[in-house]
């Protein structure tokens, strides 16, 4: 299931994607060995949210989906994850980002209000699937600092800073960036 | 168990990093076998840096920042709290759980362990202090009166520098003064903007290619950097200054030097009946034995809060409140560099410029408030501060905080993006007596000696200054036509966030004087009580200026040991 998260978010095109980049494994690693247990529950409870609505709406598990599958439930997750931005997220210029605890219930507060009966029809979002702290910002964290710090990302899709003295230098557009 | 065999040395240096490695490499070049303490594991110049050059993806985790939350940071609850405790340098930190201190209020000790202690993994950036700093004290009132003078350091700063290596641009700046400089590194097209936006818009401030110790031109067998980029990993073609790289190895070739790494200095010993210092105790955590070895002059070097600690527990009948401590100064007057604000913003254009190779360095913009003494601009602070920064490109890291996914993004993230900029100001702290360590009256750690406990937080004068920090970093920028400026301060009285110590600076515990009322040390860095004991490590300074203090400790290490050895020719010691 990480896996086809992971290639909807980085897919292959003429350069490998995150499948390839073995994303999974490095999303594995760090799940075990390195989030605190509370991390940790936020990211498996994501997965089985996501899992649920799958099932509930194609009648399937995330896996066994099309690609437009995917690419309609990843996108539906990535909307809503930075839903926040426009709303309540927003810190005032010069203020420190606000807690995460304030953050929460900002959110709920704007979906409250937000809700028309049109939404309300269809299933509501989980709250813990909107902003900051939401699943999909750590899934996409995840998939893009595991994919661009794999060896496929860093000598494929970009490429790495040589050993050289300093330079400014120009630079042409297409030209990939320092991985 | 105490091991009774007498080992007599010329000299005993205690600590192997930045200072104990200057102390080592000039007594044993001047012709004293000199032992070395440090109470740390090995760790063997090249060999060792086990990491250097390594991917990204040879490490399990990326080579990501190790937070405290992190299992992996267990052992490591102080040290996490550093962004550079990163997964590619977890060897060259001290386990928290196994050297334990006690935090009255929030203070970050970053500690080494090892041969070498903190210079493998130290930020390089050196710049010297002039008269503006030496002479602060006596003008405002702070603290005590430095006993020397620019001109007393002057030649020891360009001795140190010539052998160390700096790379760094000459600005004739009274305040700032230029040293013996290899060629300096270049600033990409992003800094170049702002440099001249910033210096167009306020005559008078510079914005200069970082000074430090990183070699641009060879220095023997030290090559000039190669641009790898991490130099906190090690170099194992010398590049940088450590004392892996260049001290140590130059004490080894005099065949005078003993080096005892897992060798925790645990006193002083003062000879009652001879009214002198006569040797260290130390316990080999290794064995759990105390060993006592003995010399004719002593250099403290185990870095200010570890030297510190030391004094304060070589309790004699003599010196009850511990070595060279008649003053009650010992343990006071902690200070660290006040930072963790700034600002940063995006830089409008140049798409056609980028650059390549891993510069280790960044701009400088050195200080530019109060430059006819502490106060002479008459703001609400006393003192002054720099910035140092840097400007890039930004990359793939970008994607993260940004709405969007699948080709699109790959595609986005394919090129480098728009150019932003950040800096960081670095303060100056003052000396004041509340700010203190003392050792814990029960607590001790498992080798039986006791904990210290820190007292420190920032003064009115610190607060007052970050204010200004702040606003005249986002002005800057925004003048130089930086876009979306944005200015922070991460400071959280109480809290962590820019706590003291996270400067990684700390220092003033053992402080230089005139007056032996008033100070432990005298301008030569020997003991007023025991001329024979030297401190040359952070502990010694009486003030802080705000610039990065590690060249300073090496040249008035230097200066000591000259000082040292002409007083045993003349048989003063």
């Amino acid at each position: 299931m990480v896996v086809a998260i992971a290639d909807t978010i980085i897919p292959e095109t003429e350069t490998p994607g995150a499948r390839a980049a073995q994303v999974d494994q490095f999303v594995d690693t760090l799940l075990s060995d390195h989030f605190s247990a509370e991390d940790k529950e936020r990211f498996l409870a994501g997965l089985t949210r996501l899992e649920a609505r799958a099932r509930r709406t194609h009648q399937k598990g995330f896996a066994e989906l099309t690609p437009a599958q995917h690419t309609q439930m990843v996108g539906e997750l990535d909307r809503l994850a930075f839903q926040e931005q426009t709303l309540a997220e927003k810190p005032a210029e010069g203020t420190t980002a606000p807690s995460p605890r304030s953050q929460e219930s900002d959110v709920q507060v704007g979906q409250g209000v937000g809700a028309t009966p049109a939404e309300a029809a269809s299933p509501q979002p989980d709250a813990a699937d909107v902003g900051r702290e939401s699943f999909f910002r750590m899934m996409k964290e995840l998939t893009i600092v595991g994919y661009y710090t794999s060896e496929v990302g860093q000598t494929q899709e970009l490429r790495v800073n040589p050993m050289k003295p300093y330079r400014d230098i120009p630079y042409t557009a297409g030209t990939p960036s320092w991985a | 168990m105490l091991i009774q065999q007498r080992e007599e040395y010329d000299a005993i240096v205690v600590g192997s990093g930045i200072s104990g490695g200057w102390a080592a490499k000039e007594l044993c070049e001047k012709g004293l076998r000199t032992l070395v303490l440090e109470r740390g594991r090995n760790v063997e110049h090249q060999k060792d840096y086990i990491t250097e050059h390594k991917r990204d993806y040879e490490f399990p985790m990326r080579q990501r920042r190790i937070p405290p939350e992190s299992p992996l940071a267990k052992d490591y609850q102080i040290q996490a709290r550093t962004g550079q405790f990163v997964e590619a340098a977890v060897h060259f930190f001290q386990k928290d759980s196994e050297h334990p201190y006690i935090e009255e209020k929030p203070f970050t000790w970053i500690q080494g362990n090892q041969v070498g202690g903190r210079s493998l993994i130290w930020g390089r950036q050196t710049y010297r202090w002039s008269d503006l700093d030496f002479e602060a004290n006596l003008k405002d009132g702070y603290g005590v009166d430095w006993p020397i003078r620019y001109r007393d350091i002057e030649p020891w700063y360009s001795y140190v520098e010539r052998f160390a290596g700096i790379t760094g641009e000459k600005l004739g700046l009274p305040y700032l003064p230029d040293g013996e400089f290899q060629k300096p590194m270049e600033l990409n097209a992003g800094e170049k903007f702002v440099k001249a936006g910033i210096e167009r818009a306020f005559p008078g401030r510079h914005v200069t290619i970082g000074r430090c110790a990183v070699l641009t031109e060879a220095i023997g067998d030290r090559q000039p950097c190669h641009y790898c980029g991490p130099c906190y990993r090690g170099c194992s073609t010398g590049s940088y200054f450590s004392s892996q790289s260049s001290t140590l190895p130059a004490a080894r070739k005099t065949g005078r030097l003993t080096l005892r790494a897992n060798s925790l200095a645990h006193s002083v010993i003062y000879d009652e009946t001879q009214d002198r210092a006569t040797g260290v105790r130390f316990v080999d955590t290794s064995t759990g034995e105390t060993h006592e070895v003995f010399a004719k002059v002593i250099f403290l070097c185990a870095s200010t809060l570890g030297t510190t600690r030391l004094m304060l527990n070589s309790k004699t009948p003599r010196f009850p409140n511990g070595l060279g401590n008649s003053s009650g100064v010992v343990g006071h007057y902690l200070m660290d560099h006040h930072f963790m604000v700034g600002a940063r913003g995006e830089v409008p254009g140049l798409m056609d410029r980028y650059y390549e190779g891993n510069r280790p360095n960044g701009f400088y913009i050195p200080r530019f408030r109060n430059l006819a003494g502490p106060r002479s601009d008459r703001l609400k602070f006393s003192r002054g501060y720099g910035y140092q920064g840097g400007a890039g490109r930004a990359g793939w890291g970008r994607g993260i905080g940004e709405e969007g996914f699948g080709v699109e993004l790959k595609k986005k993230l394919h090129d480098p993006g728009p150019w932003g900029v950040g800096m960081l100001a670095f303060g100056e702290a003052l000396p004041v007596k509340e700010n203190r360590v003392w050792l814990d009256p029960q607590q001790t750690d498992k080798w039986g000696i006791p904990l210290l406990r820190i007292s420190c937080e920032w003064t009115q004068n610190e607060m007052a200054m970050r204010q200004d920090m702040r606003e005249q970093a986002g002005e800057m920028l925004e003048a130089a036509g930086v876009q979306n400026v944005n200015s922070w301060d991460a400071n959280a009285p109480g809290d962590l966030g820019a706590e003291p110590g996270l400067g990684i600076h700390e220092m003033g515990t053992a402080r230089m004087g005139r007056d032996p009322k008033t100070s432990a040390l005298n301008a030569n860095n020997q003991l007023h009580d025991a001329p024979n004991v030297y401190v040359t490590d952070g502990a010694c300074m009486t003030s802080s200026a705000c610039q990065n203090p590690s060249i300073t400790y090496m040249a008035l290490t230097a200066r000591a040991a000259d000082h040292a050895v002409r007083e045993l020719q003349r048989r003063n010691l």
